[in-house]
């Protein structure tokens, strides 16, 4: 007895719906799956922030040049190495600490006060709306931050005895959970030019994007 | 037939599974873009003294500054309006009683510096010197600069071998296009002309798409190799990051000329100034929104 075909169609339809309901209860009780990335379990009402593990940073400098004009009349610039490594130690010291304080520090992070510790008098004078949400004063509040260590690379030019601009790029990959739902992906890429500004090394220019796709309707 | 069915089904049932999963976590794309330039500390009007001298490894061996200034302009920039003028000074303009060129020779870029300030009467906050061999670097590390031949240039002296055309020169060509006087009917009206087209065309270079932060600080370090200066690192890598966010339609040329004139038994130029100095020093620079006012561009 052959059956009719809307009625063919129906009874699949409401198989597929049962599974579909079953896949999904599957789904919400299971949490994220095999590989996912492990987030912290939700923050109950009275709940606080959980502590992330900080940033490491390790800066290669690719390449070293002069800013010294012995070429000017046909001689070449001697590259003073310690001010080189120096600097770079330094560079890395203050990146670090703006990368922490910025992501990873509960207090501070995505808020504005880290810029102060970043940049140059005349970057901070030069700094928009648009610039702050760049370097990550999103002005949200997350739960965790994970994140990979960060392999920056340099190039340093010197005058005279002392390294006098390093321009360091980098990629910061982190996971950032919310609370409310599974860590989603932070992607911030930059160019930096350090200045020594007051015995400090200060980024005087940048170049950033930063990508965080936040869960809509979510705690951020 | 159940085929179809079950096909349209699982496209259903894919897309509401989709459709519910995404609901629970709905990502918004954020993505935060920053170019942050640090502001000038002096701002406004920001004069610098570009000068070309003929002395220089490994051309005519000996410090550039103390040669005769083969070429001589001044950039005068609107640092917050980002708009610039460049004024094109032929070498034998008589300035301070004597060639202009020579008071590089008698009291190096600094006497040259001051010379120019007294007679234009408009500060002069920077020089900046090159020679043949350092011109030609700064040429190559832009990647060439773009000129306009308008009649042939093929002089032996100069070296210049050029047809009627668009031409991307660097490196010698570029320092032949510099040099070349006799092939400009003008003589070196003409060539002060063409060294004046090699400054602008550079700016039009680091306003080019596809120049990142990186390769811009990489060219203020080649351009600090090849010059001398009274311009400290970090103040050279705030002009280079100024450069490509002024406008090439907001910078003027203006080519001066003059009255030909012998002193000394040596021939000169009585400058036509043509209201340009005072026209900078009342900070008003970039090309004139008033026709009327405006000083003529090209020599004659």
């Amino acid at each position: 007895m052959s059956v009719p075909r809307g009625r063919r169609c129906w009874k699949v339809w409401t198989f597929a719906l049962l599974v579909a309901a079953t896949a999904l209860v599957f789904v919400f009780v299971s949490g994220p799956g095999p590989g996912a990335p492990t987030g912290p379990s939700a923050p109950d009402a009275a709940g606080s922030p959980e502590p992330s593990q900080p940033i490491r940073v390790a800066i290669d400098a690719t390449d070293v040049g002069s800013m010294d004009n012995d070429p000017l009349f046909g001689e070449d610039a001697e590259i003073p190495d310690r001010a080189v490594d120096t600097a770079i130690m330094q560079v890395e010291h203050a990146l670090e600490t703006y990368l922490n304080a910025q992501f990873v520090t509960q207090a501070t992070r995505f808020s504005e006060q880290p810029l102060d510790g970043l940049l140059s008098r005349q970057a901070s004078a030069a700094l928009s709306d648009d610039a702050r949400a760049g370097l990550g004063a999103l002005g949200i509040s997350v739960w965790q931050v994970d994140s990979e260590p960060v392999a920056a690379d340099a190039r340093v030019l010197t005058r005279g005895d002392d390294a006098a601009l390093v321009t360091v790029r980098y990629d910061l990959r982190a996971q950032v959970s919310t609370g409310d739902t599974d860590p989603v992906p932070l992607h911030q890429q930059a160019t930096m030019v350090f200045v020594p500004q007051d015995g400090q090394w200060r980024a005087d220019a940048i170049d950033a994007v930063l990508d965080l796709p936040l869960p809509t309707g979510g705690r951020a | 037939m159940m085929t179809e069915c079950l096909r349209r089904v699982a496209r259903a049932l894919a897309g509401t599974v989709v459709a519910v999963l995404l609901s629970g976590t709905v990502l918004a794309s954020d993505v935060h873009r920053t170019q942050l330039r640090p502001a000038f500390d002096r701002d406004e009007l920001l004069v610098v003294l570009i000068i070309g001298s003929d002395i220089g490894w490994p051309y005519r061996p000996g410090d550039a500054r103390n040669g005769n200034a083969d070429a001589i302009h001044l950039v005068a920039v609107d640092t917050v309006a980002r708009r610039a003028t460049v004024v094109d000074i032929p070498r034998d303009s008589v300035v301070g009683g004597t060639k202009v060129n020579a008071h590089l020779l008698t009291g190096g870029p600094q006497r040259l510096r001051r010379q120019l300030e007294s007679f234009a009467q408009v500060t002069i906050d920077h020089w900046m010197l090159t020679s043949f061999r350092g011109f030609e670097r700064i040429s190559e590390a832009l990647g060439g600069i773009d000129v306009v031949v308008d009649r042939p240039m093929h002089d032996e002296a100069s070296g210049s071998d050029f047809d009627p055309g668009a031409h991307r020169v660097e490196g010698k060509d570029a320092l032949a296009f510099a040099r070349d006087r006799h092939s400009m009917p003008d003589g070196d009206f003409g060539r002060t002309r063409h060294q004046g087209d090699l400054l602008v065309g550079a700016h039009r270079r680091v306003t080019a798409d596809g120049i990142g932060l990186a390769d811009l600080v990489d060219l203020m370090g080649t351009l600090a190799r090849h010059t001398a200066s009274d311009i400290g690192p970090t103040q050279l890598l705030r002009m280079g990051l100024l450069a490509p966010r002024i406008d090439p339609a907001a910078v003027e040329q203006v080519s001066l000329t003059g009255r030909l004139d012998t002193l000394g038994g040596a021939s000169v130029v009585r400058l036509r100034t043509r209201g340009v100095f005072d026209r900078i020093r009342a900070g008003d620079v970039g090309p004139s929104t008033r026709p009327s006012a405006r000083p003529s561009a090209p020599a004659t």
